[in-house]
């Protein structure tokens, strides 16, 4: 049988449920706009009933329950979203990142514009028709010299520009390798700090959301795979190549276990161009260096727009020495204005390292525009003389060896193609995976997101379930004053 | 679904911001003029406008060589004409030398005029087109004959291109005055020959000027034959001309289907995502106000 006041504590746990309800409310409310916020929900249970069930129960009608109680403030999240948001995540980082450089990459060669190589080509090839035509003609003659010097003024910008967005792939990618221990190392102290509420019994809900929200950002920089230990921690592997075995096998290594970190570092050798190596070092004793295999993420964007970078560098290269090989076989046969020995002089001048951004025009013609062969005979009786002229110009026209039987307007036009063919796929990629990510979002959003209606409802709710139980306080003590009024 | 004002305001964003972002797409077209600003937005149509650019620079380079060329070749046939002008009235004054009845006297009044004639002939010799003398060969920049009636030119031709690989040898050179005979320079042209064999005749009281009447018809017929042959090539530069102009016409319309937006369509599409835009605007202003805190007292 209860006892006198036994109705007061059912009432008073009752309060401090509510309370503690309207409290959780309160949390949700004020972090309704917090980014990576959770919405927390007081899980009631009932107290253990009284009497409990035993052999010796007194009589009467049971069990009688004993109030409420908030069991677990718990998060209201689905974590299968969650990997299936950050798997998209890395697909976006990689393409957003692609989509960026190419780009930028597009933007640097003006096509099809009024100022594009393309445009300065087909001028510099008309030049050349109007010298075969009045090859004496020295006006006509320092127009060429103009339009030359553009043309290779114009290749050296596109080398340098091309050269800076390289480095600046490299610089983003030590900036992002930094940005992954930081991250690294605030999952890790958090690992511990979770750990530590866990093994008290209670919920860190908070610290779980910040978690959460680190492995979200990570995910858009490279891919990973974690899993949750039962005691709260999440450790996080990577792919490495293990250069131990042959031939080399991939391998998942621990980039985070439990608050212990390894960390990553990137080395732009230039040795090594294209082909920059992202290293894991995990501690030791001894410390070991792990290739990182990237496959997703920011950092495999960057890989990749390296890759592609160069690669357009490689191509800039070739069509500048073969343009400039081709016009110099020429030009050396050639006769300069009123000469009588083949003038054996280049028109093109480059370093074979880096053509693109070291051709110029011979400074012999640059001084003296009378130096250009245009001639095919020789001496001042055959000034009118353009045949050389005439093949060079129609050079522009001609299937080339050195560009795979392509000439070179349809060969610099194929690589703008294929810059345009990769920029547009990065850009839609782009497009469509932030549409996926953002549906995806959504969802979690609908699941874990703050709703000030809902909250409003709750709080309503819970205010008059508090009012309720007070009441029955008010009541018992009514009871009670009634009790005592029997002996006055 | 549950639906939170968070959910409500990040749709309400990135619609906002797509609107803006193909308002944005539009406005770039309306200012340029041009659907394609870069390779991304239709690599396939990048390519294309670029290969017509080029073809359309290569098209201009060969018509404006065809124009330089049709004025060359005028200047060329307006020479010839001159030239065969100066034969015929030599072989007028030859047939009258001829002519027993003319007495000493008149025979050294023609002899005076043929002198004449021979220096008109060499200055059509050293004829010169925008500075260049057009009889040299590739000798352009000094006279073909000098004081002493040598020709010092050259048979080289000059070759134009007019078309993609078509070249045509645009200059005359000096076997038409030579009766249509190479010579080795420096040489007498046949046509200076002439001409003074004829005033030597007619000097010399016992010289007989019929005789040249059958060399200045030879001379005419070089004249005429490369005469047939400038004209040819002027109405061949003419013809290919007129043509090369209207498949640049086509070209350039082609290139501006591809490139050049339609005025109309893209102000209509303007006006369409604009509307969209504040459509927009307004629910979102609408969605976003009331929660059950509005109604809560």
């Amino acid at each position: 049988m209860s006892g006198t006041f036994f109705g007061f504590n059912t009432a008073l746990r009752g309060l401090f449920a509510q309370q503690k309800a309207i409290n959780t409310t309160a949390h949700n409310i004020a972090n309704a706009n917090t980014p990576g916020f959770t919405r927390q929900q007081a899980i009631m249970e009932t107290t253990a009933p009284f009497p409990l069930p035993s052999l010796n129960r007194p009589g009467g009608a049971g069990q009688l329950g004993t109030g409420v109680d908030v069991a677990e403030i718990r998060r209201i999240r689905d974590l299968f979203l969650d990997k299936q948001i950050r798997a998209e995540l890395q697909s976006l980082g990689r393409y957003e990142e692609e989509w960026k450089t190419m780009g930028q990459v597009e933007t640097i060669f003006m096509e099809p514009g009024d100022t594009g190589l393309s445009k300065i080509f087909d001028d510099f090839w008309q030049a050349w028709s109007e010298l075969s035509k009045n090859a004496e003609n020295s006006p006509i003659r320092t127009s060429l010299k103009e339009l030359s010097v553009t043309l290779a003024d114009n290749l050296n910008h596109l080398a340098r520009q091309l050269d800076t967005v390289y480095n600046d792939l490299n610089q983003v990618a030590a900036i992002r390798v930094s940005e992954i221990n930081a991250i690294t190392n605030k999952i890790a102290s958090l690992n511990g700090q979770i750990e530590a509420i866990q093994a008290a019994g209670d919920q860190p809900n908070d610290l779980r959301d910040q978690r959460d929200a680190l492995l979200d950002d990570l995910a858009k920089i490279i891919d990973y795979s974690y899993e949750e230990t039962n005691t709260g921690s999440i450790n996080i592997q990577i792919n490495v190549l293990d250069n131990s075995v042959s031939p080399p096998s991939e391998q998942a290594v621990n980039l985070v276990d439990g608050n212990i970190v390894n960390l990553l570092s990137f080395s732009d050798d230039p040795a090594i161009k294209g082909d920059e190596k992202l290293q894991l070092t995990v501690a030791g004793p001894p410390d070991v260096v792990y290739q990182v295999v990237v496959k997703n993420g920011q950092m495999k964007g960057l890989e990749n727009t390296r890759q592609n970078v160069n690669k357009y560098r490689e191509d800039l290269n070739t069509l500048v020495s073969t343009l400039a090989d081709e016009i110099n076989k020429l030009h050396q046969t050639g006769y300069s204005l009123g000469a009588t020995a083949p003038s054996g002089i280049n028109f093109f001048e480059y370093d074979a390292t880096d053509p693109a951004l070291t051709i110029s025009l011979n400074s012999a013609i640059a001084s003296d525009v009378s130096m250009i062969a245009a001639s095919s005979t020789p001496g001042s009786d055959n000034k009118g003389d353009g045949e050389i002229a005439l093949q060079i110009y129609q050079l522009s026209r001609t299937a080339l060896d050195g560009l795979g039987k392509s000439t070179i307007g349809n060969y610099y036009k194929n690589f703008i193609s294929s810059i345009g063919v990769t920029a547009n796929a990065a850009k839609t990629n782009e497009f469509n995976q932030q549409a996926l990510v953002d549906q995806l979002n959504g969802r979690k959003e609908s699941v874990s997101g703050v709703s000030i209606d809902e909250e409003m409802a709750n709080m309503m709710m819970f205010q008059r379930s508090y009012e309720a139980a007070a009441k029955i306080i008010t009541t018992l003590d009514e009871m009670i004053q009634t009790v005592l009024g029997l002996k006055r | 679904m549950r639906v939170t004002n968070k959910m409500l305001h990040t749709n309400l964003l990135r619609n906002l911001n797509r609107n803006l972002n193909m308002m944005s797409k539009t406005q770039e077209q309306m200012s340029s003029g041009k659907k394609v600003s870069r390779p991304s937005d239709n690599p396939i149509d990048v390519t294309l406008i670029m290969g017509m650019k080029s073809i359309l620079s290569e098209q201009e380079t060969h018509i404006k060589n065809m124009e330089d060329g049709i004025g060359w070749l005028e200047a060329t046939d307006q020479a010839l004409a001159n030239l065969g002008e100066v034969v015929k009235r030599a072989s007028e004054l030859a047939l009258q030398g001829a002519n027993g009845t003319a007495s000493q006297d008149a025979r050294i009044a023609i002899a005076q005029e043929i002198g004449q004639l021979i220096d008109e002939a060499k200055q059509i010799i050293n004829t010169n087109y925008a500075g260049r003398y057009i009889f040299g060969g590739t000798n352009t920049s000094n006279p073909p004959v000098d004081g002493s009636n040598q020709f010092r030119g050259n048979s080289s031709k000059m070759n134009w291109e007019i078309g993609p690989g078509v070249t045509i040898a645009i200059n005359t050179t000096g076997e038409v005055f030579n009766g249509g005979t190479v010579g080795t320079p420096p040489y007498e042209p046949q046509m200076i020959t002439v001409l003074k064999d004829l005033k030597t005749a007619l000097e010399d009281s016992s010289g007989d000027p019929s005789a040249s009447i059958g060399e200045l018809d030879k001379q005419m017929d070089a004249i005429l034959n490369e005469r047939a042959s400038v004209g040819a090539k002027s109405r061949r530069l003419e013809m290919a001309k007129s043509r090369a102009e209207e498949v640049n016409l086509d070209l350039g319309e082609l290139t501006s289907k591809l490139e050049d937006i339609d005025i109309a369509e893209v102000s209509m599409t303007y006006a369409m995502q604009e509307a969209v835009y504040q459509a927009a605007l307004m629910t979102g202003a609408r969605i976003l106000q009331p929660t059950l805190l509005n109604f809560l007292r």
